[in-house]
């Protein structure tokens, strides 16, 4: 998986996850980050810096309920099993 | 507050709450009785801010996602709250507004009104979730607060109303009314109590005031809930007194609770990257 495609799926299983809590909204809230598109499946792509754009993505979350928005996106991407190194985490996500 | 400010909706309840209270408190002072006024019965009039506040709520909650969503599930229960507390009035005003007959108990509206209590049970839940209250929950000392603020307004509940309460199993409807409910409300406002409690430091952002003031809509729910317990039993309730106020004041917390979330909403739609 390329870094491109891998964080593309890691901004997916947010974007899911977040859908779950605060319904379409997180889709509005994705597309508002510079870097980021979201075809009609909620599907999404990154262009750009990667590790900032997906940090972008969860600071846009963030400012909705806080830390507990952080802890929505944390535990979408480990439902999502994706693996990703620590090192290419986002330091909001880890 | 910016919700008053920025929708008409809710302008439109803070007029109704005005116009309502100074009917309450002028109109007594023309009629000998003090649950008959001028332009029909205060009792039966007030209901209108549940039904304003309810069809807001169903409304907003579809923005959020209706069923599909935590904050639309939070949104639907609370206004469904609602929804049963309008069954309760309008099954209650019935009787002697169209029938000319005292209005029994217990009756269909008692059901209602007993409705409401799961669904803001159900409603708290959901807030809770989406609050990050399951993160702070991991700690021991925490999962002993889960349990101990339950136990002990249920034990208020109990000690308070129904220490020495006669079964008359001859009535099972009653016995739920009259036993079962005030556990019920109990139960709510404990889940209000702890969400609030084991947010702290989880909950942020712009939404942390919003879900603050439905908890503080809830709890003034309760206290409505508990006065008029208080004043049943103890045989000094009086329709159109300030237990009828009080949840007229309450449906009006739950109706800005409400529309605070389209506030947040349009804030939220209209902002730039």
């Amino acid at each position: 998986m390329t870094d491109t495609t891998l964080y593309s799926a890691l901004a997916t299983s947010i974007l899911k996850g977040q859908l779950l809590v605060i319904g379409p909204l997180a889709v509005d809230q994705a597309k508002m980050v510079t870097g980021i598109t979201v075809d009609s499946s909620n599907t999404i792509r990154i262009t750009g810096n990667e590790k900032e754009v997906l940090t972008n993505l969860v600071k846009r979350f963030e400012r909705l309920f806080g830390k507990a928005s952080i802890e929505v996106c944390k535990e979408a991407i480990k439902e999502s099993q994706l693996s990703i190194s620590d090192k290419d985490l986002p330091d909001i996500l880890k | 507050m910016e919700t008053i400010k920025k929708e008409w909706q809710a302008k439109v309840a803070t007029v109704l709450l005005i116009v309502l209270t100074i009917w309450w408190r002028v109109a007594p002072s023309f009629s000998p009785t003090p649950e008959k006024r001028f332009l029909g019965d205060f009792i039966s009039i007030y209901v209108i801010m549940a039904i304003w506040g309810m069809l807001w709520g169903l409304l907003i909650a579809q923005k959020w996602g209706g069923i599909h969503s935590v904050i639309g599930k939070a949104l639907l229960f609370f206004s469904a709250a609602l929804g049963g507390q309008i069954f309760g009035q309008i099954a209650y005003a019935y009787y002697p507004l169209i029938l000319h007959t005292p209005t029994p108990y217990p009756t269909i509206g008692d059901i209602g009104y007993f409705s409401s209590i799961p669904f803001s049970i159900l409603g708290t839940f959901y807030l809770a979730k989406a609050s990050g209250v399951a993160i702070n929950l991991r700690t021991y000392k925490q999962k002993i607060q889960a349990l101990f603020i339950p136990f002990i307004m249920l034990f208020l509940g109990y000690l308070l109303f129904l220490q020495g309460y006669k079964f008359d199993w001859n009535h099972p409807a009653s016995i739920i009314l009259e036993f079962v409910a005030p556990l019920g409300q109990a139960t709510y406002v404990s889940f209000a109590i702890l969400t609030y409690l084991l947010s702290k430091g989880v909950l942020g952002g712009i939404m942390k005031n919003k879900v603050i003031f439905i908890l503080f809509a809830l709890c003034f729910q309760f206290l409505s809930d508990y006065v008029f317990l208080y004043q049943a039993s103890r045989g000094t309730w009086l329709a159109g007194g300030i237990n009828d106020y009080m949840y007229l004041f309450s449906y009006f917390l739950m109706t800005l609770a409400l529309l605070q979330f389209k506030t947040v909403f349009d804030r939220l739609q209209s902002k730039s990257p």
